[in-house]
């Protein structure tokens, strides 16, 4: 059983929602659904920040680790003495593992997300249920 | 901090601080070397660095800045103490190689003319910037762009003129915009330190303040690390002797610089990014005024860096300067209504208000 | 039943009917395409078979020496180009990401155009080192893979630090172009049928804007754009410093990498620009691309141009500075040696033109502005040209001096990367909603 509401403007949304939460119902037990990010929303069902984040900062120091090590393990394994460079150059090797910060750190993100999110939603996909362009909130009861 | 001053004061503070400066010198001499030039570039960076933020967030239609704006735009009176300093320094305009043997350009006489000249110029336009600013008039904006240019150059010129030519011939395209956002950066650290002046407030446009200058000191403390990571790699990788010696002097491990050069770096970026990445810390005024300190004491070893393997710089010289500066900017930015000849509390209801409300 | 009643009233709000209107002005953009729209993609895609691919086939026939390089000018137009669409394509992504975290309002009519551009460029560039290595069957010695053939990558090569760069590149953009688009596709899906909407479905990876999905969506976003700025700086500095890494009087020096991002930012507006002012007429989409929008885009675009009149200004100042005299004598020849005529096009088209934008009435007519986006466009090909040519031509020794002109299979191939951009453009125009419907509905209130 749940209770469905359906509103054209952000505002009558959040108003209503700010009552609800207010009259004591339990914000996990409200979905809401938006047809664009609502912040206030997330403010008021006290939602805690996403996990996608240490999905990026993990992504992010693998990357740089990985730019690092990959150069530096390589240039002293098998020296390549090239225009009178030392053997393990740190402002190249910065830039590499710059790079591969920003990659995986990106690519993890996107990867958390995905996670994160359980999509693709393959049943949705299935189903065909649409991403309407009115705010709604359920609320589960029982 | 500081003390209540009106434009007579003022004036009169300028001036006693450029004749401790001139008779230190000339007692310290030759000793003293670069140190009212450092102290110089310092002060007149962070007050033009906190002007063109100003600038900057006008033209792009900001609101956040308003609050500060007062506050900041009564930096523009530190402009005329750097002028002054310029002034009482032309003695040590010896340290310069090109003091004996001068070009047509890098002489004695011009360089004082076109620095003063410069002084005055933007002086005059940054007035009348943060006149028109403060009172939310129509033509702030294109104040802002004269100004924002004007910046540009003086600090350039600050850069190549003040600094790099100690080394002539050596030279690095990016050195004068690499002292500008070096000011910049100055600036933004400045305006967090004013936030002492306020510190109670606990409203919703101090916070956005706070949160904006945070933000703001996190992302152009990395920008100043992408300048100085460009100069770094073009030259070590070129590998040209006439090129590197400047940096050799100043990096390398076998020059007493060696620790004071990676001081730098760390006080500069490495300590603001790691501290600001967490979102809490760049909201909390005491951790964002600690990392302004830092931040500030980092470009005047910057400077003095510059300077330093090259000339001598005394070092109590240049701390009492500092110091006298310091309480002196204090008062100006505490004054900043009988200065500016504003009501004490023009914080949140400017004559200007915005088209669009959001 | 008082379900559907409920969702009927809702619809019938002003703000949502202002919602729906975004939505229907924006998908109409992609209704069934005509004639003249597939003829044009034919002309476009025509000139990519023919220009670019056969002319590529034959110098990978004949060899690379088909074209104009030699000593000492060992990179050409395909160096030149390289850059140019790198150049470009950062400016795609400045908009969407860097204008991201600045909260911009007139972001909102561009970023989905300007992202777009951004990967279509890339992948424009990235077809250039290939072109250029002569025997592009050997690239993937570029990347660091364990082999038996001895081969090792150089990670201290500025060569290699681009492989790093543009794959970086080219991977995050495509990445956030999709992700911006994951709630569009749902819209779309909306309005489609049969297999149109199962395809725009499986793409919108079954997005439903649920609170769960909203909330990490927004972290994903804020990520990518705060990842995404860095690489817009890092990049383009990695491709300036290709150059300024080697000694070559006039590359050789510090402020390429500043100069050359906010160069790149210039080219990309004048791109931006270009592309979206007849978009927005052919389209009709006035109501959701409004002028203001396009005068701060021209105030960008005269910004940067300020910046870059700058790096000129200073290179040129403190090469006469250095007493050095094959500094300034590359900057001597450059105004008035054998390639005077590219320098002074830079520089009318990049400085002079620009100013323009001082005057308001200019800023907010698109007629003008789209004339003086073709003069950037113009003109920051002719800056790539001149800092990579004139400064090879024109070296320490007067007698390794030499010039250079582009040989006919670098001419097609340069014109027929045009036609794979415009083509694989228009064909984004059709087949994707070009404006992020989501971000403009999120102005409504």
């Amino acid at each position: 059983m749940s209770e469905r509401l359906v509103f054209g403007s952000e505002h009558d949304f959040l108003h209503k929602l700010e009552e609800l939460v207010k009259s004591g119902v339990n914000p996990r037990d409200i979905e809401i659904f938006a047809p664009h990010p609502v912040h206030k929303a997330e403010e008021i069902l006290e939602m805690k920040p996403s996990f996608v984040r240490t999905f990026a900062l993990i992504g992010g120091l693998t990357g740089a680790a990985t730019g690092y090590l990959l150069t530096s393990l390589t240039a002293l394994d098998w020296p390549l003495p090239v225009g009178n460079k030392p053997i393990v150059g740190i402002p190249p090797y910065t830039i590499i593992a710059f790079e591969l910060m920003v990659l995986f750190g990106g690519l993890s993100a996107f990867l958390g997300f995905i996670v994160t999110s359980r999509m693709p939603a393959i049943r949705t996909i299935i189903s065909q249920d649409e991403f309407r362009d009115t705010f709604e909130i359920h609320v589960r009861k029982g | 901090m500081g003390i209540r001053l009106n434009p007579m004061r003022w004036l009169l503070a300028s001036v006693i601080v450029a004749a401790i400066a001139f008779g230190a010198d000339r007692v310290l001499e030759p000793a003293a070397g670069g140190a009212i030039t450092i102290a110089a570039a310092l002060f007149i960076g962070l007050a033009e660095g906190a002007i063109c933020l100003m600038a900057g967030a006008e033209i792009s239609d900001g609101h956040w800045h308003r609050p500060l704006l007062p506050r900041a735009a009564s930096l523009v009176y530190v402009i005329p103490v750097g002028a002054l300093l310029f002034l009482v320094n032309i003695p040590q305009l010896s340290i310069y190689p090109w003091a004996e043997d001068p070009s047509g350009w890098l002489s004695k006489g011009p360089f004082i003319a076109r620095h003063v000249a410069l002084f005055a110029l933007v002086f005059a336009v940054a007035r009348k910037f943060v006149g028109e600013a403060v009172r939310g008039a129509q033509r702030t904006r294109f104040w802002a762009v004269i100004y924002v240019i004007l910046f540009v150059a003086h600090l350039s010129m600050i850069g190549i003129e003040w600094f790099m030519t100690i080394e002539r011939p050596w030279f690095s395209t990016l050195f004068g915009a690499f002292v500008m956002v070096s000011a910049f950066l100055s600036g933004i650290c400045a305006l967090s330190l004013t936030v002492f002046s306020w510190r109670r407030r606990t409203d919703a446009p101090s916070k956005l303040v706070q949160k904006s200058l945070g933000g703001l000191m996190f992302g152009f403390a990395t920008f100043w690390a992408y300048f100085y990571f460009s100069q770094l790699i073009v030259i070590w990788y070129g590998n040209i002797p006439e090129e590197t010696m400047y940096l050799a002097k100043r990096i390398g491990y076998h020059t007493p610089y060696w620790l004071p050069a990676r001081l730098i770096f760390g006080m500069i970026w490495v300590t603001p990014f790691f501290v600001l990445l967490r979102r809490k810390n760049k909201t909390l005024a005491p951790v964002t005024s600690t990392l302004a300190v830092i931040v500030l004491s980092g470009v005047t070893m910057l400077f003095w860096i510059m300077l330093a393997p090259v000339v001598p710089v005394s070092i109590p010289l240049l701390v009492l300067l500092i110091a006298l500066l310091t309480f002196l900017t204090a008062s100006i930015v505490r004054s900043y209504d009988l200065l500016l000849r504003v009501p004490a509390e023009v914080v949140h209801e400017p004559a200007h208000q915005p088209a669009h409300s959001h | 039943m008082a379900h559907d009643h409920a969702v009927a009233a809702a619809a019938a709000h002003p703000a949502s009917e202002k919602r729906l209107q975004i939505e229907r002005d924006v998908i109409s953009a992609m209704q069934r395409p005509g004639l003249v729209y597939w003829g044009l993609v034919g002309f476009f895609a025509t000139v990519f078979g023919v220009c670019l691919l056969g002319a590529w086939a034959y110098q990978i026939y004949k060899g690379i020496g088909v074209g104009g390089q030699m000593n000492p000018v060992g990179w050409g137009i395909y160096i030149v180009n390289f850059v140019f669409w790198v150049g470009i394509a950062h400016s795609g992504t400045l908009i969407s990401a860097v204008l991201f975290l600045f909260r911009s309002k007139f972001r909102s009519s561009f970023n989905r155009a300007a992202e777009a551009m951004t990967v279509i460029a890339v992948m424009c560039a990235g077809m250039y080192p290939l072109i250029h290595l002569g025997r592009v069957w050997y690239a993937f010695w570029l990347f660091p893979y364990p082999n038996q053939r001895l081969l090792w990558t150089n990670f201290k090569s500025p060569l290699e630090w681009d492989v790093f760069a543009i794959s970086t590149y080219l991977t995050i953009s495509v990445v956030f172009f999709y992700v911006g688009l994951i709630p569009d596709f749902a819209i779309v899906k909306r309005y489609t049928r049969g297999l149109r909407r199962h395809i725009y479905s499986a793409l919108s990876l079954g997005w439903v804007g649920s609170k769960q999905q909203w909330r990490n969506y927004n972290m994903l976003y804020a990520l990518l754009a705060g990842f995404a700025t860095p690489l817009v700086l890092s990049v383009h500095s990695v491709v300036s410093w290709d150059f300024a890494m080697g000694i070559v009087p006039g590359w050789h020096t510090t402020i390429f990498a500043p100069y050359f991002v906010a160069g790149a930012i210039f080219s990309g507006c004048g791109m931006v620009l270009t592309l979206c002012i007849p978009m927005r007429k052919l389209q009709k989409l006035e109501r959701v691309m409004p002028i203001d929008h396009f005068e701060k885009l021209a105030k960008t675009m005269l910004f940067t141009s300020m910046i870059v009149g700058y790096a000129y200004t200073v290179e040129f100042i403190l090469a006469y500075y250095s007493g050095n005299v094959y500094e300034f004598g590359v900057f001597k020849d450059r105004a008035i040696g054998h390639y005077k005529f590219a320098y002074w096009i830079m520089v009318f088209c990049n400085v002079v033109s620009p100013l323009a934008l001082f005057i308001k009435r200019v800023r907010r007519s698109l007629g003008a502005l789209f004339v003086i986006s073709i003069f950037v466009n113009i003109g920051m090909w002719f800056e790539r040209f001149v800092i990579i040519i004139q400064s090879l031509s024109h070296e320490f020794v007067p007698y390794a001096w030499g010039n250079y002109s582009p040989r006919w299979p670098e001419v097609s191939i340069m014109i027929g990367t045009f036609g794979f951009f415009f083509m694989m453009f228009l064909l984004f125009a059709k087949f994707l909603p070009v404006v992020a419907i989501t971000e403009k509905k999120e102005e409504v209130h």
